[in-house]
């Protein structure tokens, strides 16, 4: 292959080319701005077909056997979005056009026209069985009121609408552009890295049948696991490097996914029907894929004294209710207005592409409670002093929204840890010359682990939530023993209640408080690690075991962030699998 | 006085000021244009409308809102080749009434339906907003409302005095094939004819079928031979001339292919004539949508663009006309046995009394033996071509004797012969 993925097909073009390229620009460019402003306002359903084949932008990038078609049909499944009709190109043509692009190496003009040679006459043939059907759904309101479907009850389509169809085909390639794997030997863990992309393409249709490239994009992704372990998936048990591959191609096809609702070509508009306080009925649906709670931008066309239109915006919606547009009538979703402008009914809706998660951060004050005791194990001993103090720390969360499964707006299912810190005083006695001169520290680590449930109330740009967390609480000693770092853990187990308010700063971030109730009891439970080496241990002293517990009030300050994309989401495969469960529901 | 004249003053100024903010109903935006005739009464118009004078979005959008509708029923009063409001009367007589008729809740009536959605909208400025809809008026509610406001005069009004106008639709003439025959043979032309007949009784017309007329001749014909004698041509002359205007039209069906589908665009040319005189009163033509649909849709959809427009014409022709009087078309044929010096003093003779008797005349043709002119009568002193006759027989002082060739709805053609 002669192209990098920096410039993607980076070659020298010809004069010719040169002008060859500028003048398809500018006819894609002038067909995009034509079909853009006369169906201002409004999404107009295109058409999808993609070259089932990987293209490699490097030699050195070639995958294992096997991982290839587990990259792409997971690409595929995330690009399967319900505002596309699928040209379904047949099997033999697909395995023509792999065993065509194998080991070869192409230009970006010898690939269109490869694909142009290739799968161009297909993709039409499909389009042109699909034609009629499919231009049902261009065909204007005022077109519904016309005569001709009236009276004469006919289809009431137009060669106008055909056309738009057989001008609203896409094809995407995907390629990938690096595959990493990296096995540290101080670390258990082995991290694949990938970077994968799609190129987008729009067939011209006419005598001269083509594809003119519309964009690329590309996401990288990066996934782990223990190289120690096999993992059991539904298709058999893997290797830990195909887990950790699985887990970052998951991560890129979601963030593919993102991107390519975020492309304005295929972006989700609609104008409003209608406005009750601060509800907005508005004309999508199941048909075009909109999930609850999925934000949109609120806004009108303004022209300026320049003559140019431009979208301005006015405020932010998600989505409440969702209507199956497939069923007759005029089926209207509902959004509520988290930030309202002077809206009317008319004004557009713009979709406002994110991950289906929010990534939090909390700073948060706790307290925490040492009762003096001791703690041996058979070559430990720690003796804790007497403590009664804040701890001083913050919680990273992911609320991963699960409103589709719940049924239930704003409620999220929430993975997060807290890290911080408290002036706990120990010492770890490892010598007689510890008893003598005792080495005290002054501060513990204490690290959560939880999971819980997340459920958010709008009112306007404000927000009250509520949430409960279980989770896991570790106090940890760091000291050295027999110069040798060493940390001695005291885990508890507990829940969380927490109550916040929030304020939505923008359409993906919110800041706010909250207060809350945590109780940790205190638990005689120990883990050590030493020389890489976690283990747990029981307290030989558990007599005088010391106790330490956290049933406080907390309280600090919240702010999350909706996520465009995230390089390692340790949750993909799950939402990946659940998104797919949830499509195959009636 | 010096009070009084504060007092004036003021008075003038409030008078000016309260006139001045006083806002006008007429529409602000008159762009609007007819995306289809639905159907002989409905309009599908896609007009703009501005909203203006408020910062507030759903303001600007109420107002824009009514002035799209403004427009649209402005433009089929006022715009467009065939308006409603025709002669400079019916607009002064509108003028009247516009504030009142373009009050909001009366265009309401007119508009059968409107569109959900805008097809454009755009913000213009802090205070304008430019909306463009769709919307479809009830153009027989808008005529009736019109007519029962004084505005314009009722057609039945026009049929009470001179009658309406009688209509024949026949597809136009190709090569030597006679339009009878051409109807028999192209299922396409008969559905031409019928989609404009479905028109002209739609507005309650009298018209008249070409085939049945063709089939009442044939009768007649039989009739007269099985009494032993000869055709009465004339009699069937008047009865093929028995209309007052005839509509020709031509029907095209254009396909071309879409991929593997035949999409086809009807096209089609309907001309209007004044039966007697063969003026032209109107021409028109019309297309459908390309659709991938039968050739009887789109000649539909063709003709219902083209009929409805050529028949305005036809209306607003009849509406003049009437304001002339009733119109004849005389022929008098003078036996050549007379001398030319007689025969030109018999023209003269039916000169003066067609200067007697009808409100306006127009002489077509003065020969040495003939004389072909078009009449146009007092319809209270002349309602039917058998009063023009009778009047001219019973006055005609002339030399020879006045028989009558043939008398129908339009035409009279009589000859002198000598006694």
């Amino acid at each position: 292959m002669n192209f990098t993925n920096n410039t993607f097909f980076q070659n020298q073009p010809t004069i010719k080319r040169i002008v060859q390229t500028i003048g398809r620009l500018l006819l894609t460019f002038s067909l995009i701005a034509q079909i853009g402003w006369t169906q201002q306002g409004r999404y107009q359903r295109k058409s999808i077909a993609y070259v089932d084949a990987l293209l490699l932008t490097d030699k050195a990038t070639a995958l294992p056997a096997g991982y290839e078609r587990y990259l792409l049909s997971t690409i595929h499944d995330n690009i399967r979005l319900s505002r596309f009709d699928y040209n379904q190109l047949p099997d033999n043509l697909q395995q023509r056009f792999r065993n065509t692009i194998s080991g070869r190496t192409f230009t970006e003009y010898e690939l269109g026209d490869l694909i142009s040679r290739e799968l161009g006459p297909a993709i039409i043939q499909v389009l042109d069985i699909e034609k009629e059907a499919r231009a049902q759904n261009l065909l204007s309101e005022a077109q519904r009121n016309s005569f001709i479907v009236l009276k004469a009850k006919e289809m009431g389509i137009t060669a106008e609408q055909i056309e738009q169809v057989l001008n609203a085909a896409y094809l995407y390639v995907p390629f990938l552009s690096n595959y990493q794997v990296s096995k540290p030997k101080d670390d258990k863990d082995i991290t694949v890295t990938i970077e994968v992309g799609l190129i987008y393409y729009h067939l011209i249709t006419g005598d001269e049948p083509r594809f003119d490239k519309v964009t690329s994009i590309r996401s990288s992704g990066a996934g782990s696991a223990d190289k120690n372990k096999t993992y059991d998936m539904n298709d058999g048990t893997i290797s830990a490097v195909e887990y950790a591959f699985r887990s970052a191609v998951h991560s890129v096809a979601m963030n593919l996914q993102v991107m390519t609702r975020d492309i304005s070509l295929f972006r989700l508009k609609a104008p409003i029907a209608a406005i009750e306080r601060r509800t907005v009925h508005f004309p999508l649906g199941r048909k075009e894929g909109i999930h609850l709670d999925e934000p949109f931008y609120v806004g009108e066309y303004f022209q300026k004294s320049d003559g140019k239109v431009k979208f301005q915006k006015s405020g932010f919606v998600r989505v409440s209710t969702v209507a199956d547009d497939n069923q007759p009538g005029r089926q209207l979703s509902t959004a509520y207005a988290i930030k309202k402008g002077d809206w009317s009914k008319g004004m557009t809706l713009i979709e406002h592409p994110r991950l289906p998660l929010d990534f939090a951060v909390k700073p948060r004050w706790f307290d925490l409670t040492m009762d003096e005791g001791v703690f041996a194990s058979d070559k430990f001993l720690v003796v804790f002093s007497d403590y009664k103090g804040i701890c001083v720390g913050a919680d990273f969360d992911l609320q991963i929204n699960i409103a589709e499964l719940t049924k239930k707006r704003q409620s999220f299912l929430v993975l997060g840890g807290t890290v911080g810190a408290a002036s706990v005083k120990s010492a770890v006695y490892s010598t007689i010359w510890d008893f003598i001169f005792p080495d005290e520290r002054s501060v513990a680590i204490v690290v959560d682990g939880y999971a819980g449930y997340l459920r958010r109330f709008y009112l306007g740009p404000l927000a009250l939530h509520y949430e409960g967390l279980l989770g896991v609480q570790r106090l940890i000693l760091s000291d050295t023993y027999d110069h040798k770092p060493v940390s001695i853990a005291n885990n508890t187990v507990g829940l969380r209640l927490n109550l916040g308010l929030e304020y939505a700063l923008n359409i993906d971030t919110n800041l706010g408080l909250f207060a809350g109730l945590q109780i940790f009891p205190p638990l005689d439970l120990w883990t050590i690690k030493y020389k890489d080496k976690e283990i747990d241990v029981d307290n030989l002293a558990n007599f005088a075991a010391p106790r330490i517990y956290s049933l406080s009030p907390t309280f600090g300050l919240y702010i999350h962030y909706s996520l465009p994309s995230l390089s390692v989401n340790p949750t993909a495969m799950v939402q990946s699998s659940l998104s797919k469960q949830l499509k195959s529901l009636p | 006085m010096l009070k009084l004249r504060a007092i004036f003053t003021i008075l003038t100024m409030v008078t000016f000021v309260l006139g001045a903010k006083a806002k006008s109903n007429l529409p602000i935006s008159r762009e609007a244009v007819i995306l289809e005739t639905s159907s002989p009464s409905e309009i599908l118009i896609k007009a703009v409308g501005y909203g203006t004078g408020s910062k507030k979005a759903e303001e600007l959008d109420l107002r824009a809102n009514i002035d799209a509708r403004k427009a649209a029923v402005w433009f089929l009063l006022f715009s467009g080749s065939d308006p409603l409001l025709t002669t400079e009367a019916e607009r002064a007589n509108f003028a009247k009434i516009q504030e009142q008729f373009f009050e909001p809740a009366n265009l309401k009536s007119f508009i059968c339906w409107e569109a959900d959605y805008y097809d454009s909208r755009l913000r213009l400025d802090e205070q304008k907003l430019k909306i463009e809809k769709s919307l479809k008026i009830n153009k027989t509610l808008l005529l009736d409302n019109l007519v029962q406001r004084g505005i314009i005069q009722a057609p039945q009004a026009i049929a009470a005095i001179v009658g309406m106008p009688t209509i024949m639709v026949l597809p136009e003439k190709q090569g030597d094939r006679a339009p009878l025959e051409l109807l028999q043979t192209y299922p396409n032309l008969k559905k031409g004819a019928e989609v404009i007949e479905s028109f002209l009784t739609a507005r309650q017309f009298t018209v008249i079928v070409p085939e049945q007329q063709q089939a009442l001749n044939e009768l007649s014909s039989v009739h007269f031979n099985l009494q032993g004698e000869s055709e009465d041509y004339s009699y069937i002359l008047a009865l093929s001339i028995g209309s007052d205007i005839y509509v020709t039209y031509n029907v095209k069906v254009e396909s071309r292919r879409l991929g593997t589908s035949t999409v086809k665009k009807g096209i089609v040319a309907c001309r209007a004539f004044e039966t007697t005189t063969a003026r032209l009163l109107g021409t028109e033509t019309g297309y459908s949508q390309e659709r991938p649909a039968a050739d009887a849709v789109v000649i539909e959809e063709a003709m219902n663009d083209a009929a409805s427009k050529v028949l305005d014409r036809i209306v607003n022709y009849w509406k003049l006309d009437c304001a002339r009087g009733v119109q004849y078309k005389l022929v008098v044929n003078i036996n050549q046995t007379f001398e030319p010096q007689a025969a030109e003093t018999i023209i003269d003779h039916f000169v003066d009394l067609v200067k007697k008797m009808a409100k306006n005349y127009q002489e077509n043709a003065v020969a040495d033996y003939t004389y072909d002119v078009l009449l146009w009568c007092d319809p209270a002193l002349y309602r039917t071509s058998s009063d023009v006759y009778r009047f001219l027989r019973q006055n005609y002082k002339g030399s020879g004797v006045l028989q009558k060739v043939s008398v129908n709805r339009k035409l009279i053609l009589l000859n002198i012969v000598a006694e």
